[in-house]
């Protein structure tokens, strides 16, 4: 009895561990390619079906095999740089901010996954005051409430206006360059 | 050579489990001691992004340490937290009451650093699976506490040899699908992925200038990225492999750690690294083996 649990137990989990980088080596591969067969796109939605149940996400979750393995794959993306300028009330500008004030280098790596939410502000073609989805409302959200964050931190500030720029890499380091993709002036 | 020197140090006689519990431990607590007086930027409820904002993101049912501090609401919440987080991986790289401990700090990790996801990376899923490892495997039995108190026997080399296998499995899919889903891009076959990596500029406030190197060298250092990622499965089954391509893996982590600052998970990966292929159990039992006189009472 002891080797049967013990051989369902390491299906399970190396099952789901096998699920989800499937799944997403598949949405890696399909992505820039226009037929997906219709075989796997099958096997894929019943994969996604069952692994909706709770129990299965709370075990992925708790032992550490939610995420695909794909660091840094398949490319290495650009980095989304913040910038944080902090007025005063005779809107003079008395900082500037390149993060919100990171001590150490461990923060800075995290920081640098957070701000790859930004990517969806890429999308924002026409600079609207508008977001056209969810998720580029949800990138602003998170911008406006950083900002708020850093302005209330000093009881003189009383604007903030933050910029997010995509980072280009070019063939030497002298025409790298940041372009602009969001930038909003937020009133405490 | 790197592998060889490793295997000259006195740590040869211990089993697997000794390092991975001591290892998790330590990591564990540099997880949440790198971060410093950042940590209640990202992990606290007036933190630098609104809690409701983030709550968004969470896609289980495990609260985020912000829901908590929330409903405990004392203004000591995080005095308390870091004690009881430095206490558990203390506990834990002791072994005392090791299965118990594993699985509270496990909680309060994913709790911590993983239930809200927005502010998590590599290094904090592989310092969960080392966690979930600690709990799973019988690592109160190596060098611990518990093993004195209850005057435990070591784990049988049968229980050792599939602990291991099943880290490295893990660790074999971990590297196979990761240099599978590189492949599919084009950058680590021009060498347009080294270039970037070395320029990033959150990764590197020194900026390498490797602009002097030759482009096929930086196509080669891609493709062999690629290459001891998707061959890495092959130590399961080539014994002989194991020592110059599990150092090339360490060569290569400690590299990232170098010119990516990403030294935490660097640290994670060559501790996993190392608890699964050195240290090694054969498989081959000893039919004359017999257990010891406590075990068999």
């Amino acid at each position: 009895m002891k080797p049967i649990i013990f051989l369902l137990g390491v299906s399970l989990h190396f099952g789901i561990i096998l699920w989800n980088n499937f799944q997403h080596s598949y949405y890696a591969y399909y992505r820039t390619r226009q037929e997906e067969p219709r075989a796997l796109t099958d096997i894929v939605h019943i994969g996604q079906h069952v692994f909706q149940y709770s129990i299965l996400r709370v075990y992925a979750k708790l032992s550490g095999n939610d995420m695909p393995y794909g660091f840094f794959a398949p490319n290495i993306g650009s980095q989304y740089v913040t910038e944080f300028r902090l007025y005063n009330n005779r809107d003079s500008l008395r900082f500037t901010l390149g993060n919100p004030k990171l001590k150490n280098r461990e923060s800075l790596n995290r920081y640098s996954s957070f701000t790859r939410l930004f990517e969806s502000l890429l999308k924002e073609a026409d600079r609207s005051d508008k977001p056209t989805n969810l998720e580029q409302a949800y990138s602003r959200a998170v911008a406006y409430s950083m900002a708020r964050y850093l302005g209330k931190s000093d009881p003189n500030i009383s604007q903030v206006k933050v910029s997010i720029y995509l980072y280009q890499e070019h063939d030497s380091l002298a025409q790298d360059a940041y372009f602009l993709i969001f930038q909003r002036t937020i009133n405490l | 050579m790197i592998v060889s020197s490793f295997k000259k140090l006195p740590l040869r006689q211990l089993d697997f489990l000794f390092p991975l519990r001591v290892g998790t431990a330590c990591l564990a607590g540099l997880a949440y001691y790198t971060l410093g007086d950042d940590f209640k930027l990202f992990y606290t409820f007036d933190g630098l992004v609104d809690y409701t904002l983030l709550d968004i993101k969470k896609d289980t049912l495990l609260p985020g340490i912000q829901a908590i501090e929330k409903t405990i609401d004392n203004k000591h919440f995080y005095q308390g937290l870091s004690f009881t987080y430095y206490s558990l991986a203390g506990l834990l790289a002791i072994g005392f009451a090791t299965p118990l401990v594993a699985c509270i700090l496990l909680l309060l990790h994913a709790c911590i650093f993983t239930a809200v996801p927005l502010f998590s990376y590599g290094f904090d899923y592989f310092c969960q699976i080392g966690l979930f490892y600690c709990l799973l495997f019988p690592t109160y039995r190596s060098y611990s506490v518990d093993k004195y108190l209850w005057k435990l026997i070591p784990a049988s080399t049968p229980t050792l040899y599939r602990c291991q296998r099943i880290l490295q499995i893990h660790l074999s899919i971990v590297y196979f699908f990761n240099g599978l889903n590189k492949a599919f891009g084009s950058s680590w076959w021009n060498g347009q992925a080294l270039w970037k990596a070395l320029h990033l500029p959150y990764f590197n406030s020194a900026q390498w200038d490797v602009g002097f190197l030759p482009h096929w060298l930086l196509s080669a250092g891609g493709i062999l990225v690629l290459l001891l990622e998707i061959a890495y499965p092959l130590n399961l089954l080539l014994r002989r492999l194991q020592e110059p391509f599990i150092g090339s893996i360490i060569i290569l982590h400690l590299l990232i750690s170098i010119f990516l600052g990403l030294s935490l998970f660097s640290l994670a990966m060559i501790l996993l690294n190392y608890c699964a292929w050195f240290h090694q159990t054969r498989k081959h039992i000893n039919p004359n083996y017999q257990l010891p006189k406590v075990c068999r009472e």
